[in-house]
Formats: C-alpha cells, sequence, structure tokens
C-alpha cells in the first residue's frame, strides 16, 4: 500500500512538474526529502525512547490500568478483540490518552504498542480491529490543540482558544462516525473471512 | 484548562521518578528496555520515512497542490465544502507541516477568524496525517494487507471536512 501510495504520489508530482516547469525544484525536492526524513527520525528518536520508556514504567506500576478501566467499556464496543486480551486494551487506553492530554509525541509509541497488541495472531494481514485503531489515530481527540491554537494566536485572531468548542464537536462527531464506519466494515470482514 | 495540559507532561515525568523508588521493582530497567524498544521501533521507521518524505516534497514542489484544488473546486461546492479550504483538506492527510503552510496561507488571505480560515482551523484540530500514521503503524508490524485503513481514512477525513465548514458556519 504505501509503495503504491508512493508511485501515485511522486507520478503526479512528476506530471505537475512538467507540466508548471518547475523540473529543478522537483530534483531538489527529492534530496530534501531523504534529508529532511532523516531530521524526523532523529528528533522522534528521543521523543520515542523517553515515552517508551515511561509508558513501560507507568504499566509496570498498573497507572495505565487504572486509566485503561475506566474507558474499557467503550474500548471493548469499538474494538472486540480487546474483550480478551486486557493487554491490547491497556495499551490501546494509553494511546487513547496520550492523544487526549496532548502528551506530546507519546501517541506514536503508545499507538504502536497497541497495534503491536492487537496484530498478535495475524501475520501479513492486518485484522480488522487493527485497521480501526489505524483509522481511528488519524483523527485523534484533543483536549487542548495547542499548535493549532499557537498558530491562531501568531494570525492575531482576537480569541485564539474559541476554537475549542468547535473542534471538541467535530472531533467526537468524527470519531463516532469513523468508529461506526469501522465496526461495520470489520463485521462484514469477518464474516467473509469465516467464509 | 490550559493547565490540565501543561502540567500533564510534568506530572507523568514525576510519577515516573517517584516509581524508581520503589524497591519492590526494578523500574529503572524497566524504563531502559522500554527506550531501547523505542529506539529500535524509530530505526526500523526510518526506510519508510524516507519513501514518503521524498513523495511529500516532490508533491509540495511540483505545484500538483495547485492543480488539484482548481479540479477538486466544483465537487468540493457540490458537498458544501468551502473551496478555499481545499488546500488544507488535500494535504492534511499528506503532511503535518505541508498543512500548517496552507493553513498558515489562508490565516493570510483571510484573517484567523474568516470562514475559510476557521473551517480549516476546525478540521486540523479534529485530524491527524493520514500517509504518515498508518503507515508507520503497519510497517511497525510488518504488515501488508491494510484493508480498508486507507479508503476508511480518506472517507473520514473528507467528512470531517465537510461537517468543519457546518460546525464553523454556526460558529462564526
Amino acid at each position: 500500500m504505501i509503495g503504491k501510495i508512493f508511485c501515485v504520489l511522486v507520478s503526479i508530482s512528476f506530471v505537475y512538474g512538467a507540466a508548471t516547469d518547475r523540473m529543478t525544484e522537483l530534483s531538489a525536492a527529492v534530496v530534501e526529502g531523504a534529508e529532511s526524513a532523516i531530521e524526523l527520525s532523529l528528533s522522534l528518536l528521543g521523543v520515542m525512547c523517553l515515552w517508551s520508556g515511561a509508558v513501560s514504567v507507568l504499566e509496570s506500576i498498573g497507572a495505565v490500568r487504572i486509566i485503561s478501566s475506566l474507558i474499557r467499556p467503550i474500548i471493548c464496543l469499538v474494538y472486540p478483540s480487546a474483550r480478551a486480551d486486557g493487554y491490547a486494551a491497556d495499551c490501546i487506553a494509553s494511546n487513547f490518552a496520550a492523544n487526549f492530554l496532548g502528551l506530546g509525541n507519546a501517541a506514536l509509541p503508545t499507538g504502536i504498542r497497541a497495534m503491536e497488541a492487537l496484530a498478535k495472531n495475524c501475520g501479513e494481514r492486518a485484522s480488522p480491529d487493527m485497521m480501526t485503531f489505524a483509522v481511528m489515530n488519524t483523527v485523534p481527540f484533543q483536549l487542548l490543540p495547542t499548535t493549532l491554537c499557537a498558530l491562531r494566536a501568531s494570525a492575531g485572531a482576537d480569541e485564539p482558544f474559541s476554537i475549542l468548542v468547535p473542534i471538541w464537536i467535530s472531533s467526537a462527531v468524527t470519531m463516532v462516525f469513523a468508529a461506526v464506519v469501522c465496526r461495520v466494515l470489520g463485521t462484514i470482514y469477518e464474516r467473509r473471512k469465516n467464509e | 484548562m490550559n493547565s490540565i495540559s501543561a502540567y500533564a507532561v510534568p506530572l507523568l515525568i514525576v510519577a515516573v521518578g517517584l516509581s524508581f523508588f520503589s524497591s519492590g521493582r526494578d523500574t529503572l530497567s524497566v524504563f531502559f528496555s522500554g527506550c531501547r524498544e523505542g529506539m529500535k521501533t524509530t530505526v526500523s521507521l526510518i526506510p519508510t520515512f524516507i519513501l514518503l518524505s521524498c513523495a511529500v516534497k516532490m508533491f509540495s514542489a511540483s505545484g500538483a497542490l495547485d492543480g488539484l484544488c482548481r479540479l477538486l473546486s466544483a465537487p468540493a461546492r457540490a458537498l458544501s465544502m468551502v473551496p478555499e479550504m481545499l488546500p488544507v483538506v488535500i494535504m492534511r492527510p499528506i503532511s503535518g507541516s505541508g498543512s500548517v503552510t496552507m493553513i498558515k496561507e489562508l490565516f493570510s488571505r483571510f484573517g484567523a477568524d474568516g470562514l475559510p480560515s476557521y473551517a480549516a482551523s476546525v478540521l486540523m484540530g479534529s485530524t491527524d496525517t493520514i500517509v504518515f500514521t498508518l503507515s508507520a503503524y503497519f510497517s511497525a508490524c510488518k504488515t501488508k494487507k491494510t484493508g480498508f485503513a486507507f479508503p476508511v481514512s480518506v472517507v473520514v477525513l473528507l467528512f470531517c471536512a465537510v461537517i468543519s465548514c457546518r460546525i464553523a458556519e454556526l460558529f462564526i
């Protein structure tokens, strides 16, 4: 899938680049892309290590269990395989908490852990819960979208934080929509597999 | 409200620190082994990032965004989306920093509280990148068949774009 996305993006870029005579910029962009991938990875390295370590500790002292038990019913509703697998439920809960509280980049390491927990018996094919989890992470619920408010403030908004309530509404509605669609598709997927 | 977010990170770090006093468990080595896991995962993601980063930079540099926006304005209007927010809608799934650039442009054209800027802001606050997030998650699990993940993410994004406009109209 990633290969196909790559192919589509670079082909479209090539066509438009040729059409708008931006081939030199395009060539430069290829190299810039590789360089910025390493910059991204370097900056990610620190945060991933920190949060992976911190979350492991929080797990071992049972702090994650507490959060997980609070939202367990919803997790089990959206991710059926988490009903039997408490560890997966905990990972999903810590990912949700990381997104909700805006814990820097803790969402990525916790998300990857949750995916690995959900991937246990799956091999090369993603399970419906993995797909659901991935989709839900593209619409995370953030209590305080700090980058956005900062952008608004620097653009001269009268009330940078006035955007909070609209975002909460939009986020909540979108999450419910995503969860419903994923669960429906997941059920269809399971049925097809069992046939 | 501000404080919850600001206190959360330091509090967690203190919690981790306090746990190091517990003599029953060797939490320090738990921390270190978690760290090493994080390192391994990040390094294993580098190839995926290189692929995507090149594609994204090329996409931004080629002018494809403008062309696509022009193509998609009519359908956008039909879906009651504000066409000026299309650059953000298109960039959002592809690149976080790209979408920040696009929204800054909207801010400079329409002010922070103009309808397109407001709607785009609501969209930005409710979503995250699709390509990078999904690729990172699936690469980390070495999954080849991702099923409905990508298509559904796109549909969800479009849904979010449309309701962001509606909500923005209500609140402006």
